[in-house]
């Protein structure tokens, strides 16, 4: 029965929802004739880096931690004069709160994703996956605010409490380092900081300048952003935009609200710093800068790769700098993007050439990804693909991006499988 | 010196683990917050001496693992007595809201206290 044939949604109970809304995760075609397979514990399991997986902090860590000049900023809910409670961040618009009924396994999803390394590696085993890039939760409110001094402030909180919480597990848990680069100097110093603890990339905002975007605010194609492009340039560390960092991902409210933002105020924005990047030169002047578009899905990309090129030639009279190579010809050899489940653009993969830059993520412990039914999610899209294909999308590609080990990747993963066949 | 006895109850929070409780100063008249003096799950007696820019304590719990803090602001601390941090109104506006007087659904970006207005 589908949603729309299915009259009585709204009079079901939370745990009905759950269940009702969930089976759509165990629906699998099976995996005959795969060579390979992403059945958790499976001897012949892919290896399988997640590239995007989110962390929650501590819900006192920034105001413990922050500088105290900024400790009565920092984002708390109130109470308006008629005693609705709202959550107030800088850069949002205040979010009345609402009393979110989880059940089931919405409400597991809910209670995981800990800063607690050993629980994160058996959630991890139970879901297929060897190795996970981090960013932050609550975090992701750190550049939600005009002021990238601020927001600096705050990434270097999560930076060091990152580091210090799972930095001994670096070679398979990994965060990236947060930074705003709406404050370069600022940025910079951050990177160059973090990358020295042995970070393995970095996390910057979809705009420097956080909010609609206006053509007079600092972007990146700004001349201004050479040194910061310099400095990734000479760290030589992977760069990653992940969703709704840029501006209020809340621009629509009302009817269809949950899915306008999502669609348009969260995911589209970026491709905004992608574009960016392939089209301005910078990746000329800058050609060890690796980057990937994280949570944003894949589907997109074919069309964002013609639409650059469909520009730079059909639009010569109108573009500069000219370049070396075509913007679609930078993005393929700089870039990567993410995806939780995406059949569109996985049936695009092989039409186009994508399958050394597409990256799968499992999006733990988020509701819009796949744990923990990875494997049934990667069986519903990824049969038409080829074996190698699918490794690569898997986990190789990350694994590249990130400079993981793999032969260290295998080697856990085997000692896993030996225990659970012991 | 004026000092301050605060008493934190134990009291579980919607995901059933002991309500984080966190005490600061407030150290100025715009809401501005100085050091913190007490950031834990669950029960405690805190005595601590008030810095003498104090003119206030800020008591953030959260009873929401997953959401931010809810606040209350005491002053008078002279007279203050001991504070129950349990029986703090948490639910009523508080003199140094980020929601400005004019706030309102239709109104949200009524800003006030010197924090840069969005873009």
């Amino acid at each position: 029965m589908s949603i729309a044939e299915k009259s009585n949604v709204e009079q079901m109970s939370a745990q009905e929802r759950s269940v009702y809304f969930n089976q759509h995760r165990y629906d699998t075609p099976g995996h005959e004739s795969w060579e390979r397979v992403a059945t958790p514990g499976a001897a012949n399991k892919y290896l399988m880096v997640s590239a995007d997986c989110h962390i929650n902090e501590p819900p006192n860590l920034w105001v413990e931690r922050i500088d105290e000049k900024y400790r009565h900023r920092l984002p708390r809910i109130e109470v308006d004069a008629q005693g609705v409670k709202w959550s107030v961040v800088e850069g949002y618009k205040p979010t009345k709160l609402r009393d979110l009924k989880m059940e089931g396994e919405d409400l597991e999803r809910s209670q995981v994703g800990k800063a607690d390394p050993e629980a994160r590696l058996k959630d991890h085993a139970r879901d297929g996956v060897d190795a996970e890039i981090i960013f932050p939760n609550r975090g992701l409110q750190m550049w939600a605010t005009p002021d990238p001094v601020f927001s600096n402030a705050m990434c270097k909180v999560y930076n060091e409490w990152a580091w210090e919480t799972l930095g001994d597990y670096n070679d398979r848990i990994s965060a990236m380092a947060c930074v705003a680069t709406g404050d370069i100097d600022g940025a910079i110093a951050e990177m160059e900081r973090t990358a020295a603890l042995g970070f393995r990339g970095f996390s910057l905002p979809c705009k420097p300048t956080w909010g609609p975007g206006l053509q007079t605010d600092l972007n990146y194609n700004d001349p201004e952003y050479d040194r910061l492009w310099a400095a990734i340039n000479d760290i030589g560390k992977p760069i990653t935009f992940h969703v709704s960092t840029g501006k209020d991902p809340r621009g629509a409210k009302g009817a269809g609200g949950a899915i306008i933002n999502y669609v348009i105020h969260s995911l589209a924005p970026t491709a905004e710093p992608i574009v960016h990047l392939c089209s301005s030169g910078i990746l000329d002047r800058y050609p060890n800068i690796k980057f990937a578009s994280i949570e944003a899905g894949i589907g997109w990309v074919p069309w964002m790769l013609r639409a650059m090129d469909e520009a730079y030639e059909h639009h010569h009279f109108w573009v500069f700098p000219k370049l070396s190579k075509l913007p679609s010809e930078f993005w393929r050899e700089h870039g990567m993007a993410s995806f939780q489940e995406d059949p569109p653009g996985i049936d695009l993969v092989q039409s186009h050439d994508l399958s050394r830059n597409f990256m799968w993520a499992n999006d733990y412990p988020h509701h819009e990804g796949s744990w923990p039914h990875s494997a049934a999610a990667i069986e519903r899209t990824m049969g038409n693909l080829t074996d190698g294909e699918r490794a690569n999308i898997l986990g190789l590609n990350a694994a590249k991006l990130f400079g993981f080990d793999v032969d260290k990747l295998m080697a856990y993963r085997d000692q896993a499988t030996g225990a659970a066949a012991g | 010196m004026t000092e301050i006895n605060i008493s934190f109850p134990y009291v579980l929070n919607e995901q059933g683990r002991p309500m984080i409780w966190f005490g600061s100063w407030l150290v100025g008249e715009d809401g501005v917050e100085g050091e913190w003096f007490h950031s834990d799950r669950g029960s405690a007696e805190v005595r601590v001496a008030a810095p003498p820019s104090a003119t206030g304590v800020r008591i953030r719990r959260w009873p929401n693992d997953g959401f931010d803090a809810e606040y209350a602001d005491v002053f008078d601390l002279a007279s203050a007595g001991l504070i129950d941090a349990g029986v703090l109104d948490y639910d009523r506006r508080q003199r140094f809201s980020l929601l400005s007087e004019q706030f309102s659904d239709e109104n949200p970006w009524g800003r006030a206290r010197g924090i840069p207005a969005p873009v």
